[in-house]
């Protein structure tokens, strides 16, 4: 070849390539112009989040990426591949195959995070499913408040990708609302749903007059009655008839309103008085006690006072508001320890403990808390699941991504509040729990744990081969000091006679008209 | 008018002309090696040479398909590559293979839209050619359906379509019928009549010799020997005499006689050289019993030449092979 | 030009003769005009639905009759002997390789405008009451020019390889292409970085051509994110066909 042609071909090799360079300028302009004009596909959740693909990636349920998916993901069919992990998850659902479905939203969402319907089912799936189920179906068990908390991040997480979307914006100030409890949250994103309302989705058409009665049920639960009644006011404007308005109306400004008022005034004593009248005119009412909270810790400065108020609203109304109020005054006032009579009240109370002892004690360990409340002979205990002489079993289980566990053989050593009880090394590994001792002591819980050691050395990953305690009956029956009530007489999710008496319906502000 | 001027310039030129392949872990195979030659104006130009000789390669080269290792060559006086050379270039290569649901009358257009030609002259154009390769009835019929011997006439009218001067062709009887052979061999002489060239390679030695004006042979990448076929094909004064039922002693005389024997077929053939009297070996063949079936002038064949020209360089290789 | 415009010709009826174009263009018409069926799988996201599987659908219909016709386009040629014929007459190779492009672009885009248009009659079929919503066409109209991209890509590849590698190096750039923004955001070592960055320049950027976001999030689709990334689709088919062209010039047959 000679010199020439060889030179004519470089020429035309280097211009092609100053082309390319031109290609790849124009192509950033026009990205940057479809970032600015919102036309840009996102990567979910890789676009986001400080921590970046390497953690994110890895909580993608990668056993759910299939040929079919993954194809369609590289290949730039991303929402064909979004619709088929949608219909999965439907068929999961059908099954009632939590975990599963909770990878198929995941998924979803991570394909089009423009699927509103999919975040919007993620956030419900989380905060009101897993919530409810999968405390039974993991080991530690996870706090159910994980969950809630979860999904209220999905529907925010949607939200950052679908601003404005009114489905996103009601279905997570109903969860704020319902399931989180968190009133200022969920009177934020009603505002939001009630300015980005559309006819179009919405069933009932009320959507307006629904949420603007909601937003008056959250200002009451957050005990801030001038917006309730503001919010109720909305509600008469838009139907004066409408009972649940007028009714709330006359109950804020009855009961609330002078107490209020003579506090703002500075009349202080005079606000308790009235607040402590209506409570014994009304024992039922639910918000008396925290608002004499409120007086007692800001007016009066008495936060003992404020912390008996938030306990006997807590305790008898299980709101989320008070036992969070309660729980900030006592670390205040250095009684943390005393948070057991505070939560043993509920299951929900229960699975917090964990979260706040176990996991503090023994992080990433394994851990049964046994609650112990002496009732009132002194001597019953009110775990309904356990009694003296329980055998306690470890059994290995399907990991919430439906991974199959096996447990190795190897030893294990079960530990009641540091004691080492029993040491067992044939499957299934099981103790029996000595409770006697504990008896009439002034222990109001106790902390079972197990160690499990393979034989041969090396470790049981416990966040793949999660454990679950079966807690299968006594070996002995008709055990004298047993618990109060007969075995066949105990019905699942039934407390025993020491246990918690069943909560009033919480149906929100407006059971209280 | 100057002489240089008079004088008819080659249609084809190759000089030096070299093609070699490179192939894995640095082999190298040449081709072609060093091919000189000239294709006069209207004159029918053979290359022959058995497989692998290096016929297709030249013609690759003449078309600009491959290009020269060491060399060049010109086309019609232009660079092979050149378009204004292809002009008046045809070319139809062995086994040609259209586009499979084009019929044949648009694959003729086709090739003639290539050229640029006219509407209304490749309309004519493509009658005319559709007749002369004898596909007028079946024109309509597509590739996919056509027999190859079809295939090949509509090749060759495609090879025409833009009426060139120069065309080259690829084994142009290849898989044709004898009818078809002949009728492309006439065709072939026509254009020559025409004042066209032809160019055309192959490996059937006595067609060839039968419509060639020219011919090369090649080998193994080689040119053995090039001219006029008559001048290839020497006259000789040898008789050639077949004999049936000749006793192997008598054969062994004439061998001593200087008589060469061919046996290849059913009846040995005797070629007699002059110098033996070709009365007393007939009277010899008498007394042996033997049975005179025929007595012919002696005619040398390309193919004899062709494999005498191959044996000689089999014998070089293996003398130089000795050498070495 | 004549040349060029033969060369296309006979590639687009040689292609539009193929059964298998036409059973694929068929399937893909009957599954555009059956995505109404399939819409209550996605209740309250119908639109996104029918929007999604519409235009994918037209993509991917239109990316396997571009490969079907791109496996077909020169190395079949080659491997008939039918380019020896072509080349002998007074062709360039350029010529050759714009023309084969432009026949095989046309049938593949043709295909596809076909099927935006039945795409388009099934969406403003459903949506009526919303009136002619021009966005949609908007976001349709882009499609056809991914599609021609493509094609660029598949030519390029049958300038230098057989039939099962273009088809391998067509898809593998297709998939580069779709997830080349993803690799930008990856983080990695420098080598990583140069090496991603290197890869997204060389390999055009389909994702611009995805313009469904706008319509799922109700925002107006700008004409720049039509014309726009049509100039672009048209720059980088240019560069493609030129460095085929440096390759095809090469090649020996």
């Amino acid at each position: 070849m000679g010199f020439k042609k060889r030179a004519q071909r470089w020429l035309a090799g280097v211009l092609l390539l100053g082309c390319l360079v031109g290609l790849q300028s124009f192509h950033d302009h026009i990205s940057r112009r479809r970032g600015d004009l919102r036309a840009a596909q996102p990567w979910e959740p890789y676009a986001t989040g400080p921590e970046g693909i390497k953690t994110e990636a890895l909580k993608l349920p990668i056993e759910e990426l299939t040929g079919l998916v993954f194809g369609g993901l590289i290949a730039g069919f991303r929402h064909q591949a979004a619709n088929i992990t949608y219909w999965r998850m439907q068929r999961y659902w059908e099954d009632g195959h939590w975990p599963r479905v909770l990878g198929m939203l995941k998924l979803t969402c991570f394909l089009d995070p423009h699927f509103q319907a999919a975040w919007s089912m993620l956030g419900w799936h989380q905060a009101y499913n897993l919530s409810a189920e999968m405390d039974k179906q993991t080991f530690p068990p996870i706090p159910p408040e994980r969950y809630v908390s979860d999904g209220m991040k999905s529907y925010e997480r949607g939200l950052d990708y679908n601003p404005g979307s009114y489905m996103l914006y009601e279905d997570a100030a109903w969860t704020a609302f319902d399931k989180a409890g968190d009133m200022r949250i969920a009177t934020e994103f009603l505002e939001k749903a009630l300015l980005t309302w559309d006819p179009e989705p919405d069933v009932t058409k009320k959507g307006p007059l629904v949420y603007t009665r909601m937003l008056g049920h959250a200002g009451e639960k957050a005990l801030d009655m001038e917006a309730a009644l503001e919010a109720y006011q909305r509600v008469l404007r838009m139907d004066p008839d409408d009972s649940v308005g007028i009714g709330a109306t006359f109950t804020i400004r009855e009961r609330y309103l002078p107490a209020i008022r003579a506090a703002e005034r500075g009349d202080i004593d005079r606000a308790i008085r009235l607040l402590t009248e209506v409570q014994w005119r009304r024992p039922g009412d639910p918000f008396v006690p925290g608002l004499l909270a409120r007086i007692y810790e800001k007016a009066k400065k008495d936060k003992g006072a404020a912390l008996a108020a938030w306990e006997r609203s807590g305790r008898e109304w299980r709101q989320k508001v008070a036992r969070a109020e309660a729980y900030r005054l006592m670390a205040e006032l250095g009684r943390l320890d005393d948070l057991g009579p505070l939560v043993a009240d509920s299951q929900v109370d229960v699975r917090k403990l964990y979260e706040y002892v176990v996991w503090q004690m023994n992080p990433g360990g394994m851990g049964v808390l046994i609650n112990i409340r002496l009732g009132p002979d002194g001597k019953t205990i009110s775990d309904p699941r356990v009694e003296d002489g329980q055998v306690v079993r470890i059994d290995p289980s399907p990991d919430p991504m439906g991974r199959v566990a096996s447990l190795p053989p190897g030893t294990a050593r079960w530990f009641l509040n540091g004691v080492l009880i029993a040491e067992d090394n044939t499957s299934p590994y099981t103790c029996t729990l000595p409770l006697e001792p504990y008896r009439g002591s002034e222990m109001d819980k106790l902390l079972l744990k197990v160690d499990f050691v393979p034989d041969g050395g090396g470790r049981v990953l416990w966040d793949v081969v999660d454990l679950v305690p079966s807690w299968v009956k006594p070996k002995t029956e008709g055990r004298p000091g047993g618990p109060g009530m007969p075995q066949k007489m105990q019905m699942p999710g039934m407390p025993g006679p020491g246990g918690p008496a069943a909560p009033p319906s919480p149906s929100g502000g407006g059971q209280s008209h | 008018m100057s002489t240089a001027s008079a004088a008819p310039q080659p249609v084809v030129t190759c000089v030096g002309l070299t093609k070699t392949y490179r192939l894995a872990l640095g082999h190298e195979l040449t081709a072609l090696s060093g091919l000189n030659l000239e294709v006069m104006p209207r004159e029918i130009f053979g290359i022959v040479g058995p497989n692998g000789s290096g016929k297709t390669t030249t013609l690759k080269l003449l078309l600009g398909l491959i290009f020269p290792t060491a060399g060049y060559c010109t086309v019609l006086g232009h660079h092979p590559r050149s378009p204004q050379g292809k002009e008046s270039i045809g070319f139809m290569p062995e086994g040609p293979f259209f586009y499979q649901h084009l019929n044949g009358q648009e694959v003729i257009e086709f090739f003639g839209q290539l050229c640029g030609m006219p509407k209304a002259l490749l309309r004519e154009r493509t009658e005319t050619l559709l007749s002369l390769v004898g596909m007028s009835a079946r024109r309509r019929v597509v590739m996919s359906q056509c027999s190859k011997g079809m295939v090949q006439r509509i090749g060759l009218a495609a090879a025409m379509v833009n009426d060139p001067s120069l065309i080259m062709m690829d084994e142009p009887t290849s898989g044709l019928d004898p009818i078809g052979t002949r009728e492309i061999k006439d065709l072939i002489l026509e254009l020559r009549e025409q004042g066209k060239t032809v160019l055309l390679c192959s490996h059937l030695l006595e067609q060839v010799q039968e419509i060639c004006d020219r011919v090369a042979i090649l080998h193994r990448g080689e040119l053995l020997r090039v001219g006029r076929v008559e001048d290839i094909l020497a006259p000789v004064d040898d008789t050639e005499v077949v004999v049936g039922g000749a006793s192997a002693e008598f054969l062994a005389q004439c061998k001593e006689m200087g008589i060469r024997i061919d046996t290849a077929k059913r009846d040995p053939t005797l070629v007699v050289p002059p110098s033996v009297p070709l009365f007393d070996l007939i009277q010899a063949i008498q007394k042996d019993g033997a049975r005179l079936v025929a007595v012919n002038r002696f005619r040398e064949t390309l193919e004899t030449v062709f494999l005498r020209s191959v044996a000689a360089v089999g014998q070089t290789d293996s003398v130089r092979g000795e050498h070495d | 030009m004549s040349a060029i415009k033969a060369m296309a010709l006979a590639s687009i009826r040689e292609a539009t003769r193929m059964r298998a174009l036409h059973i694929v263009l068929v399937f893909a018409v009957v599954a555009i005009a059956a995505v109404r069926v399939f819409e209550a799988y996605s209740p309250g996201e119908e639109a996104k639905f029918i929007i999604d599987t519409g235009i994918n659908l037209i993509r991917l219909f239109g990316l396997l009759s571009g490969l079907m016709l791109g496996a077909m386009l020169i190395p079949t040629e080659i491997e008939r002997k039918t380019i020896h014929v072509i080349l002998s007459k007074p062709v360039t190779r350029g010529q050759f390789l714009v023309g084969k492009f432009l026949g095989a672009s046309a049938v593949v885009v043709g295909s596809a405008l076909v099927m935006g248009a039945v795409f388009l009659a099934v969406y403003f079929h459903r949506f009526h009451a919303s009136g002619f919503n021009v966005d949609v066409l908007k976001a349709t109209l882009v499609v056809p020019f991914e599609l021609m991209l493509f094609m660029a890509i598949v030519t390029f590849a049958s300038t230098f390889s057989s039939q099962i590698f273009v088809i391998i190096f067509a898809v593998s750039a297709w998939i580069l292409g779709h997830v080349n923004d993803f690799l930008g955001i990856l983080k990695g070592s420098a080598l990583t970085t140069g090496i991603l960055h290197v890869v997204g320049a060389i390999i055009p950027h389909f994702d611009m051509f995805d313009l469904t976001r706008p319509l799922m999030m109700g925002d107006p689709v700008a004409t720049e994110l039509v014309w726009k990334p049509i100039v672009y689709a048209l720059g980088w088919v240019a560069v493609i066909l030129s460095f085929g062209y440096l390759v095809f010039n090469e090649r020996e047959f």
